[in-house]
């Protein structure tokens, strides 16, 4: 369990130890990407775990270029493919899930919003049998995303999901590996779907937010 | 139609006419005295009184050409009826007309008339500068007139003996009259050649000439003088044929010329010399002769006093004489012609008849000779003199067209210096202004330059400002999010564990209160994510300076502010310095309000217009006067701003109730390249 507030690795911990499974929770708690880099690299003590749960949103570890908990968890895989990622995340936009979905397919995904202790029994027991979770919130972005699936590539979800954040345009083209003349003509697009083709940045979000891509 | 225009053009005309008449009327009478003078064959007391009517008439006239016309056809009239006194005043008065109206064409026959006049009274070199000055006025084209006035030259030459010159004059006589097709003119210009060549001993040249007479006189028979022209020129040839010694030829000339048969009516005098030089060539080749056949032609000389012919008959006679060994008679002919060649000074034939009485008198042989000696110095002398003369006059006629030539171009050379000078001067006028005007424009687009960075500036210093507020909006909303919320919820998932199977009711109330911190959770959630909407930062900076400044105010002072703002207004595509200007004049006109006018309301307006943008300050104080000379410093400002965007201004103020600043401003939106954040 990989999370940087200890109180909420404990409360994880309350919970699941509480499993109507009747399974004997062996966890370790880690509270830092740095801490889970290095976990990531010692295979024999990760071959012992079966399910990570990593919170997104943690300080990131610049030194191994560790952003989030998403990119640790790519680590986690790679060195031991079996291990089952559950991500706990406190976004709750559809672009972003749908992104993280797309990149890890992961066995989990639990938004804290709607996160309870009964979801995250439901959650634990069912990626123990082997299925997918992703709680309600992700369903529905998902279900939103889907929907826009032919309107808005990839590149598009991006652009407006680094805008929301307050990115400017100029910024973007680090982020996207684009010219920005590209992104430019894309967001010119984008406003004429969104229907706001005089708008600005602003207008973008308000209107993507309207239609429930963030 | 045609019909009345044809009218039309025939009333046109016949006015026409009469006013011509009319103005011709005052000539009538001259005109048909001098016809009728034409018609006279002989001179009377009535011709004269007629042309002197004619000429008190004309006198009456103002000085037009057609007087000046007039005169010159009364001028023909004394000329004709021999009253040469008459024809030189008529000609002196009608030269001093045309010289006043600078009648140069008319100038050139008045001369000319003049010089004929000179030379028909043998005053050689007055009538060969009136020639001269003749040919300077005549026209370049009138190859008949100038062609005359050429060969009159020539004559007057060859009477003085300047026989090279004449010939070089006749020659160009020639060429003139040659292009005039004058048949008559060609002819006396050969006949001239004839003679002079003669004179200066080129017989066969001079043969050569008078043949070429003679074939062009073969076009002159309709001329009234043609037998004379014949007769003249074939004399002429038996003189040449004379002087070659060739005397039989010569003679069978002079008898076809004396066949004609009026000849003795038309022409005396060259009757007279005809059958004297037919005496004479006959004496030569010593045929037989008798004194009578000398007496005739000597009478009809001494009768029409030809002087000339009078000193050739009397040397004839003496040689005669001599050959008939009267040795007194011969030396009393050759005394009598000699005494005539002195006055009239023909020194050549004075030079030959000193040869004949040295020969006649051979004891006073050594006076003549020394006599010759001391005349053909003078004579050689005289000629000299006159060649010189008449060369000097040549020349003083060229200096004097040499010299308006030089005057004309001293004037032409000054009219360019000063045409240049000014030129000079007003282009360098020209480059000073516009060096003056580049520098205007520099300092303009200077202040300009200068008055954008003011606003960059401003602009900049409220991003910074906003950016901070993000920064700190930012950092608020992640702690929230990330640090706040994620704390709650592990809260809450702790507080699961202490849920209890036993007592369902209180579980199920603690379960609720779970839940309401769930709520509390979405509630931060919200909030950290207005706070990151708010990042934006308010895009249009221009407004938000002005809003900026009217909230100082609003502290500052206790003045009720009204903003009214078009939202048409694109201001992103306004340039920098439009919107400078707009906030300084602002500025400028809240700051009067509140310092001077002790207003209580200002209400500030930029509006849209088709095709104006237009600011308007006012406010409710006690007003100025607005009519007064001299205005703050900060309404001139206001001015200057408002001119260097090509607008314009109006200041109302009215006392007691308020102020106004009008500025209306043509507006063009400026492309910009827009940061599009």
């Amino acid at each position: 369990m990989i999370d940087d507030h200890p109180l909420i690795l404990e409360g994880y911990k309350t919970t699941l130890a509480q499993n109507k499974l009747g399974i004997t929770l062996l966890a370790r708690t880690i509270t830092s990407l740095e801490e889970g880099y290095n976990l990531a690299q010692n295979k024999a003590e990760l071959a012992q775990y079966s399910i990570c749960f990593i919170d997104r949103n943690m300080p990131p570890f610049l030194e191994k270029d560790i952003e989030n908990g998403e990119d640790l968890a790519v680590l986690l895989k790679a060195t031991n493919p079996d291990l089952k990622i559950v991500i706990l995340t406190s976004h709750d936009e559809p672009i972003l899930l749908y992104e993280l979905k797309n990149r890890l397919q992961p066995e989990g995904i639990l938004v804290k919003s709607d996160l309870d202790y009964r979801s995250m029994q439901d959650a634990f027991q069912k990626i123990v049998d082997g299925n997918y979770y992703y709680s309600q919130v992700a369903r529905q972005g998902f279900d939103t995303i889907k929907k826009h699936l032919n309107i808005f590539d990839q590149t598009d979800r991006k652009i407006i999901l680094l805008l929301s954040q307050g990115l400017r345009t100029k910024t973007l083209p680090e982020s996207l590996s684009i010219t920005l003349s590209a992104i430019n003509s894309r967001k010119k697009i984008i406003k004429d779907k969104l229907g706001v083709p005089h708008g600005d940045d602003e207008a973008i979000v308000k209107a993507a937010r309207r239609v429930g891509l963030l | 139609m045609t019909k009345y225009l044809a009218i039309s053009v025939l009333l046109l005309f016949l006015y026409a006419c009469n006013k011509k008449e009319h103005y011709l009327q005052g000539y009538d009478k001259i005109d048909s005295l001098i016809t009728t003078v034409k018609n006279q064959n002989s001179y009377s007391a009535e011709v004269n009184g007629m042309l002197s009517d004619a000429y008190t008439l004309l006198n009456e006239k103002p000085n037009d050409s057609i007087k000046r016309l007039y005169m010159l056809k009364l001028s023909d009239q004394y000329y004709n009826f021999g009253l040469k006194d008459d024809y030189l005043r008529v000609c002196k008065l009608n030269l001093e007309l045309s010289l006043k109206a600078k009648d140069s064409l008319r100038l050139g026959i008045i001369y000319n008339d003049i010089a004929d006049y000179y030379r028909g009274k043998s005053f050689n070199d007055t009538a060969y500068i009136f020639y001269n000055k003749s040919l300077h006025f005549l026209d370049k084209n009138n190859f008949e007139k100038r062609g005359r006035a050429i060969l009159n030259k020539a004559y007057l030459l060859r009477f003085e003996n300047s026989l090279v010159e004449s010939e070089i004059q006749t020659i160009k006589a020639l060429e003139a009259a040659k292009q005039s097709g004058n048949k008559r003119l060609i002819y006396d210009c050969l006949n001239n050649l004839g003679i002079i060549n003669n004179d200066i001993k080129n017989y066969d040249l001079a043969l050569d000439y008078h043949q070429q007479a003679l074939e062009q006189l073969n076009k002159l028979k309709s001329d009234p003088q043609y037998f004379i022209l014949v007769a003249q020129t074939k004399n002429n040839m038996a003189v040449c044929y004379h002087r070659l010694q060739n005397n039989s030829k010569a003679i069978t000339l002079l008898h076809e010329a004396t066949s004609s048969k009026n000849l003795k009516n038309e022409s005396i005098l060259l009757y007279a010399v005809l059958i004297d030089n037919l005496t004479y060539y006959r004496f030569k080749s010593n045929q037989e002769v008798r004194q009578e056949d000398f007496d005739l032609p000597l009478k009809i000389r001494d009768s029409l006093d030809n002087k000339l012919g009078v000193i050739v008959s009397n040397t004839r006679k003496g040689e005669y004489f001599l050959s008939q060994n009267d040795t007194a008679k011969s030396v009393s002919y050759f005394l009598k012609a000699k005494e005539i060649a002195k006055d009239i000074k023909s020194h050549r034939d004075e030079l030959l008849l000193l040869n004949f009485l040295a020969e006649a008198e051979p004891d006073k042989r050594l006076f003549y000779k020394e006599k010759y000696i001391q005349l053909s110095d003078s004579l050689m002398e005289s000629e000299r003199a006159v060649r010189n003369k008449f060369t000097r006059i040549e020349y003083e006629t060229d200096e004097i067209i040499q010299q308006k030539e030089v005057l004309a171009k001293q004037q032409q050379f000054i009219v360019l210096t000063s045409i240049s000078i000014i030129l000079l001067l007003i282009l360098t006028y020209i480059i000073f202004r516009q060096k003056a005007k580049q520098k205007e424009l520099l300092l303009i687009q200077e202040q300009q330059k200068s008055n954008e960075e003011v606003y960059q500036l401003m602009i900049d210093q409220h991003h910074k400002v906003e950016e901070g507020r993000a920064l700190e909006k930012n950092r608020i909303s992640l702690e929230l999010h990330d640090g706040t919320l994620s704390m709650l919820a592990g809260i809450r998932f702790n507080l699961y564990g202490f849920q209890t199977e036993e007592n369902a009711e209180i579980n199920e109330k603690f379960l609720n209160q779970v839940d309401q911190i769930k709520t509390v959770e979405k509630e931060i959630r919200n909030i950290a994510h207005d706070l990151k909407n708010n990042l934006f930062i308010k895009k249009e900076s221009f407004l938000m300076l002005l809003n900026d400044f009217i909230e100082d105010q609003k502290i500052i002072s206790k003045i009720n502010y009204e903003l009214q703002i078009d939202s048409e207004i694109e201001w992103e595509s306004l340039s920098q310095s439009l919107k400078i200007n707009f906030f300084r004049i602002i500025q400028e006109g809240v700051y009067n309000s509140q310092k001077y006018a002790q207003a209580k309301n200002i209400s500030i307006s930029i509006q849209l217009s088709k095709k104006n943008m237009e600011l308007c300050v006012k406010d409710d104080g006690v007003g100025f006067n607005s009519e007064a000379k001299t205005k703050g410093i900060g309404l001139e400002n206001i001015k200057q701003r408002v001119s260097a965007m090509e607008g314009f201004v109006k200041i109302k103020s009215i006392n007691q109730i308020g102020t106004q600043i009008i500025c209306k401003i043509p507006f063009h939106y400026e492309y910009q390249n827009i940061d599009d954040r």
